[in-house]
């Protein structure tokens, strides 16, 4: 089967300022050679700290930002040259829901309004049955018809980010880009919207590209997990095998260092040294070699390539 | 007689006026430490944990806000009672706090040196030179790199982490009986958050600090804390010792929270999470009787009555839920 999504040696640089003193720019680079699939109906997720370039990948895949480098091919098609007619299709059959449920809503309409905002531009429907389409929507996501005219200031969080998630639907999309859609909310209200994520994706059989950096709860929602650092991809391994098999040392680390809610659980794992280090003068050789406890020589100077270990699991490292 | 705790709180409430009207932001709060102890305060965003933590400090904004009643033991003498100058002698000398956004407790216009520095100083009486060496030993301490090249940096040149590193580092160098850590790790990396709690717990042993320890993270709790405390709405619901509330949770509120979170990536999966139903009420709009009856799976008639009392457990574990009535 064809996969949904596709992206091949996707790169994204920025051009920054190095330091407040230098006027020079150097070149930062967000999201270094990514290729990665997503088949219809699955839910890939993707971890890693911040500022890996997590939300730059997402971006890009929504077409917010252009690529650098390296293609994006959705349902076979190629999105560097579409004409306008495909954008709008595009635009329609993809859909981003946002981290904060806060920022992310105009203050100044009413609920109703925002989550039938994309029906009013793409002139679907009269006013009557966008309004019918709006409450129908705001059932299927939990919120009370009544709140139709009603402002996001007047909402919890959790009850905004469905709002949020009823404006993403509201097009009927096949791909939804979820970029940290939980992690402003309460672990109570967290739990209630990964289960309507959960609900959606298969009642309207959507594919998912789910953004976190809590590890816990991406293996709770994915399919697949991809972890990510300094723009790469180090591991790529189906939720079944996840635990099971010989992980990138990253991943281990990030494991390591969750706090887990039992008492006793602590592991013996030592706590990864130092910070993640710029982007802008990535280590030599494998990025995380400074960090790395299994490190050796050839990590200091040959970067390793993502490559499949095992059936459908892919690791980047020499000591795999 | 019991012989008096190193630090406890007694009937504890915060308000605070505001636009809509009166809230409670911390009703009747009770809980002690012992000494070297870490308790745990956690509950959701909103329901008084920080203020518990400014209360206590003496640094709650006023107005709106006014602590309504209470007494702060702390070394035989109410906190309360306490004149500006006492407080502020005991701010930073026996208690230090961390607070939840690094940024805002740094100054951004001194470099990291003479602020950790102006702690060795004010509080142990040290020499400029002295506390620019004490400075660069306790930075190398808390896990800085090349720490005598990073004093001469300004707050905004650092990473979260290693601010937050800072902000240990002036909370230590005074030595206090008692640190106050408001999310200390909430804004970090989980990498950086397990550096960060491993040099908390390292420092508890070494100099034996008294720790009140605030966090939304039930994880961070079993992690670091000898008991716990949980809130909601301005109130502790149920308080235990760490193993016995995840071994033996009883209040509801704390059972709901358990089962929310998503299982750690290596235990057993789960298809569906529980949940708790509905959203933490307003403080304005509070329901009767227990404030958790409405979203609580096991409410019976006298939830949405009255309040419930603390029900003793056993000897360290008290919850408050009608559940438990038969117990004294
Ligand atoms: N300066 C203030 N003026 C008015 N209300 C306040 C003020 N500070 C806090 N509150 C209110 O007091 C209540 C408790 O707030 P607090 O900051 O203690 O919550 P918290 O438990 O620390 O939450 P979080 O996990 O989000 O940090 C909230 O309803 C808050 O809105
Ligand atoms: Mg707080």
């Amino acid at each position: 089967m064809t996969p949904l999504l596709e992206l091949i040696d996707l790169e994204k640089n920025f051009k920054v300022k190095a330091s407040s003193f230098r006027r020079s720019r150097e070149t930062l680079t967000a999201v270094n050679r990514v290729n990665l699939e997503i088949r219809s109906g699955e839910c890939l997720g993707l971890v890693g700290e911040s500022g890996c370039g997590k939300t730059t990948l997402a971006r890009l895949i929504v077409r917010l930002e252009k690529p650098s480098k390296g293609r994006i091919i959705f349902d076979g098609q190629d999105l560097s040259n579409l004409n306008h007619k495909d954008e709008m299709i595009f635009r329609r059959r993809v859909q981003m829901i946002f981290q904060d449920p806060y920022s992310s809503l105009n203050p100044r309409k009413t609920v109703g309004s925002i989550i039938g905002e994309s029906w009013r531009i793409h002139s679907l429907g009269n006013s009557g049955e966008r309004r019918e389409k709006v409450m129908e929507l705001m059932e299927e996501v939990g919120l009370r018809p009544e709140f139709y005219s009603r402002y996001p200031h007047e909402f919890s969080g959790g009850q905004r980010q469905r709002v949020g998630i009823a404006r993403a639907l509201s097009l009927n999309p096949d791909l939804i880009v979820a970029d940290e859609p939980v992690s402003a909310l309460d672990v109570s209200i967290q739990a209630q919207v990964i289960n309507l994520l959960k609900d959606l994706q298969s009642k309207f059989n959507l594919t998912y590209l789910f953004i976190a950096h809590n590890l816990s709860l991406v293996r709770h929602v994915a399919d697949c997990i991809a972890v990510m650092y300094l723009g790469q991809l180090v591991e790529l391994v189906p939720k079944e095998l996840f635990g099971k098999v010989h992980h990138h040392p990253y991943t281990l680390a990030l494991l390591a260092s969750i706090p887990i809610a039992k008492p006793g659980a602590k592991k013996k794992a030592k706590p990864l040294l130092g910070d993640v280090p710029s982007p802008i003068n990535p280590p030599s050789g494998c990025t995380f070699h400074p960090r790395c406890p299994e490190q050796v020589e050839v990590c200091h100077t040959i970067p390793p390539e993502l490559r499949e270990v095992s059936l459908n699991h892919c690791i980047s490292c020499h000591r795999r | 007689m019991s012989p008096q705790p190193f630090f406890q709180v007694q009937d504890l409430t915060t308000v605070f006026e505001t636009r809509e009207g009166l809230i409670k932001a911390v009703d009747g709060v009770s809980f002690d430490l012992a000494e070297g102890e870490t308790l745990g305060l956690v509950g959701e965003s909103g329901c008084g944990k920080s203020v518990t933590a400014l209360s206590i400090m003496r640094l709650v904004p006023q107005p709106p806000g006014r602590i309504e009643s209470g007494r702060i033991i702390f070394g035989g003498r109410d906190l309360l009672q306490l004149s500006e100058e006492e407080m502020r002698h005991l701010r930073g000398n026996d208690i230090s706090m961390i607070f939840q956004e690094p940024m805002t407790s740094l100054n951004p216009v001194f470099t990291i040196g003479d602020q950790v520095a102006e702690s060795f100083r004010l509080h142990q009486g040290m020499t400029k030179s002295q506390a620019l060496k004490a400075s660069i030993e306790m930075l190398h301490q808390v896990g800085i790199p090349s720490p005598e090249k990073r004093i001469r940096e300004y707050p905004h040149n650092l990473s979260g982490g290693m601010r937050q590193r800072v902000m240990i580092a002036m909370a230590l160098a005074c030595r206090p009986q008692m640190m106050i850590a408001d999310e200390p790790t909430t804004a970090l990396d989980v990498t950086i958050q397990a550096q960060i709690l491993n040099l908390m717990n390292q420092l508890k042993e070494e100099i034996k600090t008294t720790i009140l320890l605030i966090t939304h993270n039930l994880g961070v709790v079993a992690e670091m804390a000898d008991k716990v405390a949980v809130m909601y709405t301005g109130r502790i619901v149920e308080y235990a010792p760490m193993e016995e509330l995840f071994d033996h949770t009883a209040h509801p509120y704390t059972l709901g929270l358990l089962h929310s979170l998503p299982p750690a990536a290596t235990e057993e999966m789960k298809d569906r999470l529980e949940t708790i139903s509905g959203i933490v009420p307003s403080l304005l709009d509070l329901p009767s009787g227990c404030k958790f009856h409405d979203r609580c799976p096991y409410a019976f008639e006298p939830c949405p009555i009255e309040e419930p009392p603390f029900y003793r457990l056993n000897n360290r574990h008290l919850v408050r839920c009608y559940k438990y009535k038969g117990f004294a």
